[in-house]
């Protein structure tokens, strides 16, 4: 794999929109820059858009307005010219033919154009990394749903792809397996580009350069996890447990209640203060911490929506 | 060209290869013909079970490729492994004729064991087993794209199995194919002649020399089945777009 040296960037989009044939509208006039050999993660609710946007990326469907340029190219009209370099873990993929993992990358690899010996030692190699060596002789369709997702996320590393798009590739996977995708995901990173949608926060600490959330289809948000944190008042937060009244707590902070606990997010370092003092005082539980990218996520999403009712 | 080649093979491959493995439709496959010619052989005796014999390597090639293809095509793409190869260098073209060869080679097993039974009852000259296969692989691919095509118009798992059966049944009991072309009078030898079965059979009887005194002359049949043939490759190269709108 040859290192990516260009400065241009790898994904360019530009004002993009996608109305599916039954009026569903995905996404919403989004433009964004991916740099090369840049992990980007994609963040966003249940129907925000990010397959949508990924599989537009991919070449895989036509957007409704925009322009998207990939790795150079323009990727609506000569999407033929670009495919050579990516490769894609498809959100619900699942290998379930009477094929084991062995079978499915070093064919996949060999369709691809790869000559035998390349496609031995690549299949080879990933399989190790990805901890299906041992198994690579079982059937997929016996294998555990983890361990097959596991198969399709070695078919399109193995390729060596410059630009790599994995939609949500690690859900099901045991946290162990789970860490070492993110090891074979952050030593690709320089050698190749990374497109990542996720839910899991931690997926996105442990990986991220930068970080794009959509929610109903519009980039609400976009930059590092640091830049990201501005859009949180506070460095801090107070989890509490049930038994402080919301209005109080409503005048000494941001308050976010969520299932059983009460995040409290305080205008100033008083009134943490004034929050721990009366939750001793009361026996309510309560914790500080840092703010993360969690508290971004729930704080960006929800403006969002506010907007969109009113 | 090599390249292009090579990657067809490893489509080929990489669905053909659990076929290979499920030996027993293979030889299914293979008796499934033979009970079938049994039964005609036992009420209609040799000239009847011979005709049967031939329009069932016909049929039975056309029923497996519209079947098999047209689940497998939608199989992949239920279970987005299609995605895959559509963000590749795979061709659409490539990934269809591999799919499409990845059934017709187990299909070519079973074709083979059940040719090596006529041979053996005396049913067919061995100077005439290549051409003959070759005609049945040609209604085979037709059969795969016909599949194919299903396929694309119908991407609903859940029925696609049906209605490619329901095709192959039409496809493959309406016209003269397990039945002598002769039993029609002229007008419907011809109006048959929309079906691309009918050529197939038709050439093959002929080229065998069971008897047909057929209106629909052979040569028609050759240059129709090449008609049919390059038209369903035409139309899988148009309809096989990678991309959706
Ligand atoms: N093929 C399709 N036809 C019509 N509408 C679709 C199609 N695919 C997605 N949609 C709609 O587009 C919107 C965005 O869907 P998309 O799959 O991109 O969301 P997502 O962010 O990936 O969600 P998730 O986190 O659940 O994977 C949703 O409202 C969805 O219903
Ligand atoms: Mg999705």
């Amino acid at each position: 794999m040859e290192p990516v040296i260009s400065r241009e960037p790898v994904i360019s989009v530009t004002n993009l929109s996608k109305t599916y044939q039954n009026g569903a509208r995905a996404l919403d006039d989004v433009s964004l820059k991916v740099q090369p050999g840049e992990i980007f993660c994609l963040l966003g609710p249940n129907g925000a858009g990010k397959t949508t946007l990924v599989r537009i990326l991919a070449t895989q469907l036509l957007p409704s307005a925009g322009k998207v340029s990939v790795l150079g190219q323009d990727a609506i009209a000569h999407p033929e010219l670009i495919r050579e370099d990516m490769a894609i873990v498809p959100q619900e993929g699942r290998p379930g033919q009477d094929l084991n993992a062995w079978d499915y990358v070093y064919w996949y690899l060999r369709a691809r154009g790869m000559v035998a010996r390349e496609a031995a030692a690549r299949t080879e190699a990933t399989l190790k990394e990805m901890g299906l060596w041992e198994i690579r002789r079982t059937m997929t369709a016996k294998l555990s749903g983890g361990l097959r997702r596991r198969v399709l996320i070695a078919m399109a590393v193995a390729t060596g792809a410059k630009l790599l798009f994995l939609d949500e590739p690690t859900v099901g996977l045991d946290p162990e397996a789970r860490v070492a995708t993110w090891d074979l995901i952050a030593r690709l990173r320089k050698q190749a580009t990374v497109v990542l949608t996720t839910h899991l926060m931690d997926e996105v600490e442990a990986l991220a350069d930068r970080i794009g959330i959509l929610a109903q289809g519009r980039l609400v948000a976009m930059g590092t996890a640091r830049e990201l944190s501005r859009f949180v008042p506070s460095k801090t937060k107070v989890v509490l447990g049930e038994g402080l009244e919301l209005p109080w707590l409503a005048a000494r902070g941001e308050v976010a209640v969520r299932g059983r606990q009460v995040a409290v997010y305080p205008f100033d370092e008083a009134a943490t203060r004034e929050i721990i003092d009366r939750a001793s005082s009361n026996g309510v539980s309560f914790a500080v911490a840092a703010v993360g990218l969690e508290d971004v996520y729930l704080r960006v999403v929800k403006e969002h929506g506010e907007v969109v009712a009113s | 060209m090599k390249r292009t080649l090579r990657q067809l093979w490893a489509v080929t491959m990489l669905f053909g290869i659990e076929w290979f493995r499920r030996w027993p439709i293979i030889i299914g496959l293979a008796i499934f013909p033979v009970a079938i010619y049994l039964v005609f052989f036992l009420f209609g005796g040799e000239s009847v079970g011979k005709q049967v014999m031939y329009g069932m390597l016909i049929a039975g090639s056309i029923t497996t490729g519209i079947t098999s293809l047209a689940q497998c095509v939608v199989f992949t793409k239920s279970l987005r492994i299609q995605e895959m190869f559509v963000t590749s260098p795979i061709s659409p073209l490539t990934y269809a004729f591999g799919i499409a060869l990845s059934r017709l080679l187990p299909g070519l097993i079973s074709t083979v064991l059940f040719m090596s039974v006529m041979l053996a009852v005396g049913y067919i000259e061995p100077a005439k087993v290549v051409v003959t296969l070759l005609l049945v692989e040609v209604s085979d691919i037709l059969g795969a794209m016909l599949g194919f095509l299903v396929a694309t118009y119908f991407p609903n798992p859940q029925h696609i199995g049906g209605l490619a059966a329901m095709l192959g049944f039409l496809l493959t009991m309406v016209p003269p194919v397990l039945y002598p072309l002769d039993v029609l009078p002229p007008t419907w030898q011809y109006a048959m002649g929309i079906l691309p079965p009918t050529h197939a059979a038709h050439l093959l009887r002929a080229f065998n020399g069971v008897s047909e005194n057929a209106a629909l002359p052979v040569w028609v049949s050759a240059l129709a089945l090449l008609f049919f043939f390059v038209t369903s490759v035409y139309l899988v190269a148009r309809r096989s777009r990678w991309r959706e709108v």
